[in-house]
């Protein structure tokens, strides 16, 4: 995947809402999920080490929702398995699928600095 | 202004629902995990909860069974909001009190007018909150006129009273123009005018019973105002808080709605737990139900509740069931068979086929409709004291299994 493909609808349907004023949300939420997304990547490598799933399906599951929420529905897949090894509570078998979710999340950073560039 | 508590652990869903709803002028508190959520429940005393599910400590569901536990969440509406989608999950949230639930991701525009729907109806409710009786409500609407919804709204009252022998009124909320009585042969003694004389704050219980006109069916009706221009000048504050009196006192009511989507209209709407969209099979008509049917969802009503009924009001070269079913994208839950000349003879005289011919296959219809709308812990047990039109309604229905 070289480029990632987001569906510009996902966030445009707030224009509909909020008219000019949406602009301005969705580029606090593109910056809210930029900031928050290391945070997550960071709770399931600790959870990995420390065998703890809860924890492991609980990031996965921020990641896959706030990914579906910007419209990155592919690589949000990406998180859905993770989340649901998490709740089948063996991870034991996620580095490789983790491994992958990090490489392409410049993918999606890049595309949303993108897209809050052309907001302005 | 309405204060809304949002409590999720994703940094990305608070910034966003915050965003909309301070946008759409809520006030708005947020909390990081259950266990905050339960302490802001205390000082933000939010009129409206939204949770996650999964979150650290206390998750969603340990959340509403916590709020729900306490005096001040007994009544408070709570909106589940999760990426967790399976049935399974949706039935845990109701369990433990949840009133509405949205999946992430969710459409923004739903989600305020979901989030608007709890607000106007907890308000609704809390006017007169009383301990005990809560009327099943069920609005019938069409957009245009001539579909029959005066005539649908009095006789699924009348089967309502003669299968359980409950309290049932009838409301017409067309205040320019209704008819309602005019169904039941009901002089106008009193309307809709007698209560709308007071003030806002003087109108009870007691005034409200005083203009209801009473049926030999058991139904009363509130009637709508002898003059248009009084209709008129009915606010939809008056509005909500007569149909709160009313939930509080009946076991049902049924509302003939106007043909428009006004604030009285709205009021009405907000309360029903069903509404009938009717229309006849001409095209006109059933593009009016579809927008409709879609304004119902965009209002945040729950597409479950709200029921299509096709009348028959012409007798030959209508729409099929299957095209209208394709048009308005979901099924038709009842087709009134074209029985003009009976229906204008109840109009004439005043007598609803479900209450004059109840054995014949018109009246059976509208008891047998009233069944299926009834409230479920009724429908779950024989009553003690068994109606007539309920053993008519069970006798049919035994009927029916024979000849399968």
């Amino acid at each position: 995947m070289d480029k990632m493909l987001i569906d510009p609808n996902a966030l445009d349907q707030y224009i509909e809402v909020l008219g000019d004023e949406a602009n301005e949300l969705i580029a606090e939420i593109i910056d809210t999920l930029l900031d928050d997304a290391p945070n997550q990547f960071a709770f399931l490598d600790q959870s990995l080490k420390d065998n703890d799933p809860a924890t492991f399906q609980r990031a996965a599951h921020t990641l896959k929702s706030n990914c579906k929420t910007v419209g990155a529905t592919e690589y949000a897949e990406i998180f859905y398995l993770l989340e649901e090894k998490g709740a089948s509570g063996d991870i034991s078998s996620v580095s490789l699928l983790l491994e992958k979710s990090k490489e392409d999340y410049p993918k999606l950073k890049d595309e949303l600095l993108k897209k809050k560039e052309s907001l302005k | 202004m309405k204060k809304i508590l949002i409590v999720d652990d994703d940094p990305v869903m608070r910034k966003l629902v915050s965003g909309l709803l301070v946008k759409n002028g809520y006030q708005v508190s947020e909390a990081v995990d259950g266990k905050e959520g339960l302490a802001q429940v205390i000082n933000f005393s939010p009129d409206l909860i939204v949770s996650d599910v999964l979150m650290p400590e206390m998750d969603g569901y340990d959340f509403c069974a916590e709020v729900r536990s306490r005096p001040e969440g007994k009544s408070l509406p709570i909106m589940m909001l999760t990426a967790l989608d399976s049935v399974e999950q949706k039935i845990k949230g109701f369990e433990v009190g949840v009133d509405d639930y949205l999946v992430k991701p969710f459409e923004p525009k739903e989600f305020v007018a979901r989030v608007s729907v709890l607000i106007r109806r907890s308000v609704s409710l809390d006017k007169t909150e009383v301990e005990g009786r809560s009327a099943q409500t069920i609005g019938v609407f069409s957009l245009r006129g001539g579909a029959g919804v005066s005539t649908i709204a009095a006789n699924t009252a009348i089967g309502l009273s003669q299968i359980w022998n409950q309290p049932t009124t009838l409301i017409d909320l067309v205040l320019v123009g209704g008819q309602s009585a005019l169904f039941l042969n009901q002089p106008l003694k009193n309307t809709w005018a007698d209560i709308c004389k007071s003030p806002l704050d003087e109108i009870d219980d007691h005034i409200v019973q005083g203009a209801l006109l009473s049926h030999d069916s058991g139904v009363t009706t509130l009637a709508a105002p002898k003059r248009p221009e009084v209709g008129d000048t009915i606010t939809s504050e008056k509005v909500s808080k007569v149909l709160s009196i009313l939930k509080d006192n009946n076991e049902y009511l049924v509302i003939d709605l106007p043909h428009d989507f006004s604030g009285t209209t709205l009021a009405g709407l907000d309360l029903s737990d069903i509404i009938f969209i009717v229309a006849q099979p001409e095209i006109v008509s059933v593009r009016s139900a579809t927008i409709a049917k879609d304004t119902f969802i965009e209002l945040g009503y729950n597409p479950d509740n709200i029921k299509t009924i096709i009348n028959w009001t012409f007798p030959r070269n209508g729409i099929v069931n299957e095209d209208i079913e394709r048009y308005i994208k979901g099924k038709i839950d009842l087709v009134i068979p074209y029985a003009t000349d009976e229906f204008v003879e109840a109009i004439n005289f005043g007598i609803p086929p479900a209450f004059s011919h109840p054995e014949e296959p018109l009246g059976a219809l509208f008891e047998d409709l009233a069944m299926a709308v009834s409230k479920d812990d009724h429908r779950k047990d024989k009553p003690e004291e068994s109606a007539e039109g309920w053993l008519r309604v069970v006798d049919r229905v035994k009927q029916r299994r024979r000849t399968k």
